[in-house]
């Protein structure tokens, strides 16, 4: 009996928590619905393309459904599919893997539903098949931006580490290899390192104050995938009395703004995250209302400087 | 490949006269025997010593002991469940919550997105206190699932930590925690050279140590992990032990997000994902047996130990990040093996 009162009281519990947080509360009386299939709503810059894309929905009077898949692949179909069987209007999808949406893209055109990729692109340079778009930003632009900023600098020469994000991650591949691409050109600098941080800003100074042993003061600057993870870079700095390195992140989020003003992180580049989550609501609709927009749109990086960074608050 | 295979017939060799030599009371020798993968640390130390001479620096040991006391602290609670015969997966997850919280109560007041805008600048002791009491009830709450529901550990603990880690997303929108206090930045800074996080986690092991090894209570953990009917029979209240027992493992994962938030200056609810795995790898490392009933509190900072030695070498050695992850799982396996051979001498 007591056992068989606690699994009910479970079950209120668990079943309490779903519907408090289950999707949408606009009423779906007018306008669109519109799926929305998030990667990882854990992820920061993930939750500033999907508050940007349910503004945009709040504001245009569109039911927005966002799922969150978790990084699992598998999980992200389902939803899609899910969405389709509801019979959304269109879908937006923050792909969990870029080179395993072909089935979501399959399901999505067989069933005549607009599809518009956000972020992250299944289809390199290829051209999306019909009824398919693509919003993002180029992330080998960051890495150059991010490339170019330190030369400005830091001068033609020096010795440069590298603090990647998960490395199966496109983005970080992306960012590093635009990071090379301009290092590349002058002989004078040296790459001492590269390793991953994991996008974390834990990790990001543990492996700083590990370089600062191992380099001391071969190290000049320190070049993050990411904006978290290059301000742990600048806290393990500050630890260690190391004012003379240079660190550069990449996302703009607000702490680093903060750290750009007072100077104590060199600059950063704003991927204009909610620019992609609104442009990707916006096509969506535009193909709703028969419109045809065009079907990959490039939403351009900014370097953000201690002299430009008051205009991005 | 021959030379470390002749250390590992050394060692076993090492042990068996040990054993003979037990019984006349050398308490060292006992210790070594106990702790067999300190030889193995011994090891590491001088190797990576003589690769990259650096590695001795002051401020580099120092590195070495605050980078470890985080998942350190995790294992301390971890080595405990482990003996008990029990896992706890949710510690990363109860580090992220606990660590949100606390860092939301710990804002200096002129915090750019200050979590609770109307809240004035609490003493650290606030946050602390917060933090402590949610490790210990959502650990009290796997305890308590694992010992009235007769659910495995496995299962229950694997429920908390995806539940927990939800929870931490709802509480900031998925957003991070910055802009912490001085006060509580001190927990991750220093006193003189003395890093506040080895203090804390040189505190923490011994409390542990002093649970596991001098009250009723560590002597019912390894009853009930030797032969958890065994100690029913013999009058050990198993359900209340196992309930303070995960209490007490979720404290300690509320102890390293103090810490963890103190050093970083900011708390990011994806944070601590799949440290849960490194505090049991500490545990594991340090000679705690998943057959229950074996293990200590030295093992377990020895192993938190060895893999913070082994990361921090790797970094000074240059070895590419890649390389790095298959090195650690490596080292994992080889501690174990290490360990098996022996457990089973001892048998």
């Amino acid at each position: 009996m007591k056992k068989i009162l606690i699994v009910m009281l479970v079950l209120v519990m668990v079943l309490g928590t779903f519907t408090a947080c289950g999707g949408a509360k606009e009423p779906a009386a007018k306008g669109f619905t519109i799926g929305y299939a998030s990667s990882n709503l854990n992820d920061t810059g993930q939750t500033f393309i999907a508050d940007a894309a349910t503004a945009y929905a709040t504001e245009n009077n569109i039911t927005i459904d966002v799922q969150d898949a978790q990084e699992d692949v598998v999980k992200q179909q389902d939803q899609v599919k899910a969405m389709i069987e509801k019979g959304v209007n269109a879908i937006l999808v923050v792909p969990v893997d870029t080179s395993a949406m072909g089935p979501i893209t399959d399901a999505a055109t067989a069933a005549k539903i607009p599809l518009v990729y956000v972020n992250r692109n299944p289809f390199g340079d290829a051209t999306p098949p019909a009824g398919v778009y693509y919003i993002g930003s180029k992330e080998v632009v960051a890495g150059e931006l991010q490339g170019d900023a330190l030369i400005k600098l830091m001068g033609e020469k020096g010795g440069v580490a590298i603090l990647m994000g998960k490395l199966d991650n496109e983005a970080a591949v992306k960012r590093t290899e635009g990071n090379k691409n301009v290092l590349s050109k002058y002989p004078g600098i040296t790459i001492l390192a590269e390793e991953t941080g994991n996008w974390q800003r834990d990790q990001g100074m543990s492996l700083t104050e590990n370089w600062l042993t191992a380099y001391g003061t071969k190290l000049n600057a320190i070049l993050a995938n990411n904006d978290e993870m290059a301000l742990g870079a600048v806290q393990a700095l500050k630890a260690a009395g190391r004012a003379d390195v240079l660190v550069l992140g990449v996302d703009a989020i607000p702490d680093a703004k903060a750290a750009v003003a007072d100077k104590s992180l060199a600059g950063t580049v704003l991927q204009d995250l909610a620019g992609q989550g609104r442009t990707g609501m916006e096509i969506a609709v535009k193909v709703l209302n028969g419109e045809t927009p065009a079907q990959v749109t490039w939403i351009d990086f900014v370097s953000v400087t201690p002299e430009n960074v008051a205009q991005f608050n | 490949m021959s030379d470390s295979s002749k250390k590992i017939a050394n060692e076993a060799e090492k042990a068996e006269d040990l054993k003979q030599q037990k019984a006349n009371g050398n308490k060292l020798l006992i210790y070594l025997k106990k702790y067999g993968i300190i030889f193995a640390l011994i090891l590491l130390i001088v190797g990576i010593s003589i690769a990259e001479p650096k590695f001795l620096n002051p401020t580099n040991i120092f590195n070495v002991l605050t980078q470890s006391s985080i998942y350190g602290i995790m294992a301390l609670g971890m080595t405990l469940i482990i003996i008990s015969k029990g896992i706890d997966l949710s510690v990363g997850s109860i580090l992220a919550f606990a660590g949100i919280v606390a860092a939301s109560l710990g804002q200096v007041s002129t915090a750019t997105n200050k979590f609770f805008p109307n809240l004035g600048e609490m003493p650290v002791i606030v946050p602390i206190l917060a933090a402590l009491a949610i490790g210990a009830i959502l650990g009290g709450i796997n305890g308590g699932l694992i010992a009235y529901t007769g659910i495995p550990a496995f299962i229950a603990t694997l429920g908390m930590m995806t539940m927990a880690r939800g929870v931490t997303l709802m509480y900031t929108s998925g957003k991070p925690v910055t802009q912490l206090t001085p006060d509580f930045m001190f927990l991750g800074g220093k006193i003189g050279v003395i890093p506040v996080p080895v203090l804390i986690y040189a505190l923490m092991a011994g409390i542990t140590w002093v649970l596991l090894n001098h009250t009723s209570f560590g002597k019912n953990v390894y009853a009930i992990g030797g032969n958890i009917k065994a100690a029913e029979i013999s009058g050990v209240n198993v359900k209340k032990n196992l309930l303070i027992l995960y209490a007490f493992c979720g404290l300690m994962a509320a102890v390293a997000a103090i810490v963890f938030a103190g050093r970083v200056g900011s708390v990011h609810p994806g944070a601590a994902v799949g440290y849960e795995l490194t505090a049991i790898a500490a545990s594991v490392i340090g000679g705690t047996s998943f057959d229950g009933g074996i293990g200590t509190v030295g093992g377990a900072v020895i192993g938190a130990l060895v893999l913070g030695v082994l990361r921090n070498g790797l970094t000074l050695l240059g070895v590419q990040a890649y390389w790095q992850q298959i090195l650690e799982g490596l080292i994992i396996i080889v501690a174990v093996i290490i360990d098996m051979r022996k457990n089973s001498k001892k048998k």
